[in-house]
């Protein structure tokens, strides 16, 4: 059994005539790492909130067909319940810091202290987290006065210390300046291998073909490509799909058109350099 | 092998002053004793040395910059003006001095300190509290008390919203007014322009209310489990428990000898 | 109050509405304009999540006030009314309509002027309390030689005639302007959905 299975799912916000997400049906398994491309209003935002179980609960609108998460349907989940199993991260790193918390030491224990653990365990967990995510030296200052990338920083920090085993990343580095955007990415270097479930939106293509296990492409509510990374970033109709595909990529086509192919499409600079140099003969 | 920072967090939080280290809720049934002890007392010596005894309080809690801030300017718009404004409307008698050929007289002025002195009475007490209280250790409180954590929420929130909402103001006022919008001028002139300041104000802080909501609900917001806490207050030793229940006595008491004197008399 | 209780946003817009309670005002002193403004947050809150929402919103800037003005609190009782009659007005459809609008603001400035007259008169002793409207109750008591008590009364609910109207017709263009998104979600949202998109 997959850990999320989606069956045949279309969805219309209220008041909306055409569906969001249409006919859906795809699986997530346990410890794998997906990325989820695609134009804007083609559903990647859609996606993450019925995994959040916030379609329909918090959205209301018309749900058709089923989601299960853990085998149990997503109508039936508890919501508070659910929040302890998916952690969510997503693009305004205003919004996600609470505003009733005088120190982010403080800030990254709310979850846990919300989750009623006990005061030790929630002490260690928030320093291992702010160590994992270097945020140590900015423990005893307010969330209120960080800049953007420092917000979210700790706003991961926050949700890895509630230490759900299925993570929703949303857009994180789109409001961030270049530095806020390098930091999201070694946190994002960081999570991977921990064994959790990741699903990360992300328009920085480049940051999916190196992370991701999986690729899938939304565009018009639907997934219209789904498979191993390479495979997808390197299908040749990837702009056509409303998708940005690695500049690697778009090279690798362009040799084949040239007659003069790779070995295969690269998808990642290191990849694309050692084909080039084995094909000049150089290894 | 904690930091002095975090090992803080594994004792009760404290001050050092013995009176801001009363618990929130003591504080406030004290201070209300008080307040209300100024509105039913309706007599100028009590309403005087409460005001003298809540400034040598603030003192020595280290707050009087505080406190005197805000109480000494309602000692100007209060209780000045109430005795300037009684010289108005309490038609009276005795006359003390002549001002400019204004009559000032002893019964508006006894009237005008009554009743500033019953508004101050009460007051000072209150400013007294959150001087000597923060809010987050009044909510905490309350939360042992069973009251729920979204109620917390709601009040400490605010605070911040405030500070950002304000923030927003200043940058919305400056760039509608760069875009033309007029704000000076006529009185109609100047209404019109409140809409385009507080319109993208509102749907912005709502849009924001969504996603916060969404990011809390993240945080485990909406678990029904007991919540445990990080920063904890002392638990309430039984003699503050006493001092509670005879300060609350003695004060129904004095509303009963209240209630007899204006009966007998 | 809990989150069971009561629909999520709305508990999230709660701070909201006491924060624009506060730039309500904060807004009118920008723009020199002699109203307090200060109870919009209120009354959209009531309007668009009910009456109970709207009471919190109202209690909580009464409390937040009497941090500088402790006397505010006793003015608590007008933010109830405000809150619940904003619930009610919103029901009955009446914030839908502009000459309707500006119509109930004589209520709400009835409560604000009149009922908080009342309790300035039972806060001061049976007198003329808050400076402001001292200044136009005095001439109408000494020069018209209106009863004290009425004069009080008229001014405070002249000055409140004018600011509640222009407060209800901010209220009217706000409502007005939410997208449908968030309308849906809110609990008496559905009432100012426009179309579906």
């Amino acid at each position: 059994m997959s850990l999320i299975e989606l069956e045949n799912v279309t969805y219309h916000y209220p008041f909306s005539k055409e569906p969001a997400l249409r006919q859906i049906s795809c699986t997530f398994e346990k410890g794998k790492f997906y990325g989820i491309v695609g134009e804007n209003g083609g559903g990647k935002t859609s996606l993450c909130n019925l995994l959040r179980g916030l379609i329909p609960h918090f959205y209301r609108g018309k749900l058709e067909g089923r989601v299960t998460i853990d085998g149990t349907d997503v109508q039936d989940w508890d919501t508070g319940r659910l929040s302890a199993r998916i952690g969510y991260v997503f693009q305004n790193p205003f919004t996600q810091i609470s505003g009733i918390k005088a120190t982010v030491f403080e800030e990254v224990a709310m979850g846990l202290e919300n989750l009623g653990r006990p005061k030790k365990e929630m002490v260690d967990e928030v320093l291992r987290v702010c160590k994992l995510l270097d945020i140590e030296n900015l423990m005893e200052k307010s969330p209120n006065a960080l800049s953007g990338g420092q917000r979210q920083r700790v706003a991961f920090a926050s949700i890895l210390a509630m230490d759900a085993d299925i993570l929703v990343i949303d857009e994180p580095t789109s409001q961030l300046d270049p530095q806020g955007t390098q930091d999201v990415f070694e946190i994002i270097h960081t999570l991977r291998g921990t064994g959790k479930t990741i699903l990360l939106v992300e328009h920085k293509v480049d940051l999916i073909a190196e992370y991701c296990d999986e690729v899938l492409v939304m565009q018009g509510g639907q997934i219209v490509r789904k498979g191993p990374t390479a495979q997808v970033l390197a299908d040749k109709e990837l702009p056509q799909l409303g998708a940005l595909q690695p500049q690697v990529a778009m090279f690798g086509h362009a040799m084949a058109d040239a007659g003069k192919p790779l070995e295969e499409i690269p998808i990642t600079l290191e990849q694309a350099l050692r084909l080039v140099r084995r094909r000049r003969g150089e290894v | 092998m904690y930091s002095e920072f975090v090992q803080k967090f594994f004792s009760p939080q404290t001050t050092g002053n013995w009176f801001k280290d009363l618990n929130p809720l003591t504080k406030l049934n004290l201070l209300l004793v008080l307040a209300f002890t100024a509105l039913v007392a309706q007599s100028i010596p009590c309403a005087l040395g409460l005001c003298v005894f809540y400034y040598l309080l603030a003192f020595l809690i280290g707050e009087f910059k505080y406190f005197s801030g805000i109480f000494s300017k309602l000692l100007i718009t209060v209780g000045l003006f109430m005795v300037i404004l009684r010289q108005f409307t309490v038609k009276g008698e005795t006359v003390l001095f002549d001002l400019f050929g204004w009559n000032w007289t002893l019964e508006g002025l006894l009237n005008g300190l009554k009743v500033g002195g019953i508004i101050l009475g009460f007051s000072g007490a209150i400013i007294l509290f959150y001087a000597s209280t923060e809010m987050r250790d009044l909510m905490y409180t309350l939360e042992q008390k069973g009251v729920p954590h979204t109620t917390s929420y709601i009040i400490l929130a605010s605070f911040q919203t405030i500070v950002d909402l304000k923030a927003s103001v200043q940058t919305i006022f400056e760039s509608q007014k760069a875009r033309g919008i007029e704000v000076e001028g006529s009185l109609l002139t100047r209404a019109k322009a409140f809409f385009p300041v507080i319109s993208p104000l509102m749907l912005g802080a709502i849009s924001s209310a969504e996603e916060k909501s969404i990011a809390m609900d993240a945080r485990a917001f909406s678990i029904d489990t007991p919540h445990t806490f990080l920063r904890e207050l002392r638990p309430v030793p039984g003699w503050e428990k006493a001092l509670n229940l005879t300060a609350d006595l003695a004060f129904v008491a004095f509303c009963v000898w209240r209630v007899l004197t204006i009966f007998v008399l | 109050m809990n989150s069971k209780g009561m629909d999520k946003l709305t508990l999230f817009l709660i701070p909201i509405g006491v924060a624009v309670n506060f730039i309500g005002g904060q807004i009118a002193i920008l723009l020199r304009l002699p109203l307090y403004l200060d109870s919009i947050g209120t009354i959209v809150v009531g309007a668009l999540c009910g009456g109970i929402p709207g009471v919190i919103v109202g209690v909580i800037s009464n409390v937040l006030n009497s941090i500088t003005s402790p006397v505010t609190l006793f003015y608590a009782v007008l933010s109830i009314i405000f809150a619940l009659s904003a619930a009610f007005c919103s029901r009955h459809k009446i914030f839908l309509s502009l000459p309707k609008t500006v119509i109930v603001s004589i209520w709400f400035a009835f409560v604000g002027g009149g009922i908080g007259a009342c309790i300035t008169w039972l806060l001061f002793s049976f007198d003329f309390g808050t400076i402001t409207a001292s200044m136009f109750a005095i001439p109408l008591y000494e020069v018209f030689g209106i009863p004290k008590f009425w004069a009080q009364f008229i001014s405070e609910f002249t000055m409140d005639l004018l600011d509640k109207s222009v407060s209800l017709v901010l209220v009217f263009f706000i409502l007005k302007s939410m997208p449908t998104r968030f309308l849906a979600k809110l609990p008496l949202g559905e009432i100012y959905v426009k179309e579906e998109y």
